[in-house]
């Protein structure tokens, strides 16, 4: 039994062995801050049943902006395209219609050269409150996320991020 | 004087079988019998069945002769014998109820209290259970930490029942343990990793942009007029 014991400890030490190396995992490997610097592109866009369709400016989102839970309108307008710096770790903002805002802050970006992911948290205020108060998203560079709903004249609003090159 | 028209019950008869009874009542009881076809019986049925009882008793001791051999073996003080049993049985599974095995317990004591071999087997036990908490924490710490949502303690949680419609819910739920490796991160491109949605209802779509790529949309409820 004692053997048993020993041996069960020893199996166990190897098993975790691996996992308590982890930070030396490339995949969670953070980058130097010496990386090429990186912006917030921001999409304001105005959703609404006006049978207007959607504004040749974002074609490109013409795919998702068809299916559900966008297709609950029929159609999106361009309100206001804007970029904004993301440093590793610094808050930028960014100002939107009726007193809103938006804050952007790149928390860290993992991966190699080649697939790199940025994780970003981001929060709508309107107003001095809280209408989303905070969104963790992780996203390769140049692919979109949309946070969505805050509502805008006779529709609602539709922030789509990404990031891209500064 | 005994009453023998007195009704004797079992319970009577029973003693009066196993001798419990005083003399007077044991002297009704006894003319009651004599009186009774009924009694008779009964009392007839308790003596069979003492019988069988002795009998099979008598079995089982004849059954215990192992322990009469180890004692003539103890009297005879040959160990060497035994020893040499308890050799022979090394190879064949060990029988406890064998006299070599139980020979070889008392040349090798241990103590009656002797509880190191289930010690070391919660031992054991418990370290599995403490390094697999290691290891789970090892490697779920760090989504944890990064999901956690900043200095609000409303729900984060990712809603899909009270969609506006009907959405792809590819993707992982919000808060979920990220285990999904780098290759599904790809072809995600976009992950929700927490959301905290405050006083507000919300859900999370993810939808798909054409061929495998899925974007993320956080879909807030705002009603507007707080």
């Amino acid at each position: 039994m004692k053997y048993l014991a020993m041996v069960s400890v020893l199996v166990l030490g190897l098993v975790s062995a691996p996992a308590v190396a982890d930070p030396a995992d490339p995949s969670v490997q953070r980058l130097a801050e010496t990386e090429a610097p990186v912006a917030g592109e921001v999409l304001i866009l105005y959703g609404h049943n006006s049978g207007k369709g959607i504004d040749q400016r974002i074609k490109h989102l013409d795919k998702q902006l068809q299916q559900p839970p966008f297709s609950m309108f029929d159609s999106y307008e361009l309100v206001d395209q804007s970029k904004v710096p993301l440093s590793k770790g610094k808050t930028s903002e960014l100002t939107l219609p009726q007193d809103g805002s938006l804050t952007l802050t790149l928390t860290s970006v993992a991966g190699d050269a080649t697939k790199k992911r940025y994780e970003l948290k981001a929060a709508v205020r309107r107003g001095g409150k809280d209408v989303i108060p905070m969104v963790t998203a992780k996203a390769s560079q140049g692919k979109f996320f949309f946070l969505a709903g805050p509502k805008y004249k006779d529709g609602v609003m539709v922030l789509g991020i990404r990031v891209v090159p500064r | 004087m005994t009453d023998t028209n007195k009704t004797v019950r079992d319970l009577e008869l029973m003693r009066q079988f196993d001798g419990e009874l005083d003399d007077d009542l044991s002297a009704t009881v006894e003319d009651f019998v004599e009186a009774d076809a009924d009694a008779r019986d009964k009392m007839a049925g308790l003596a069979l069945v003492g019988q069988l009882m002795r009998e099979r008793a008598d079995a089982d001791a004849r059954a215990d002769g192992i322990a009469d051999r180890v004692m003539d073996a103890l009297d005879r003080d040959d160990v060497e014998t035994l020893d040499a049993e308890a050799e022979a049985d090394q190879s064949a599974p060990l029988d406890s109820s064998s006299p070599a095995s139980r020979e070889r317990k008392r040349l090798n004591p241990k103590p009656a209290n002797d509880n190191s071999g289930t010690i070391y087997a919660f031992a054991a036990v418990a370290a599995a259970i403490a390094a697999g908490v290691f290891v789970w924490g090892k490697t779920t710490s760090h989504d944890t930490i990064a999901s956690a949502p900043e200095g609000k303690t409303g729900p984060t949680s990712m809603v899909a029942s009270d969609s506006p419609a009907a959405a792809d819910m590819r993707g992982p739920a919000v808060g979920a343990d990220d285990s999904a490796t780098a290759e599904e991160d790809d072809a995600l491109g976009v992950e929700i990793a927490a959301v905290d949605f405050g006083s507000h209802s919300g859900s999370v779509f993810y939808v798909s942009s054409g061929s495998e790529e899925v974007t993320a949309v956080v879909w807030v409820t705002d009603l507007g007029d707080e």
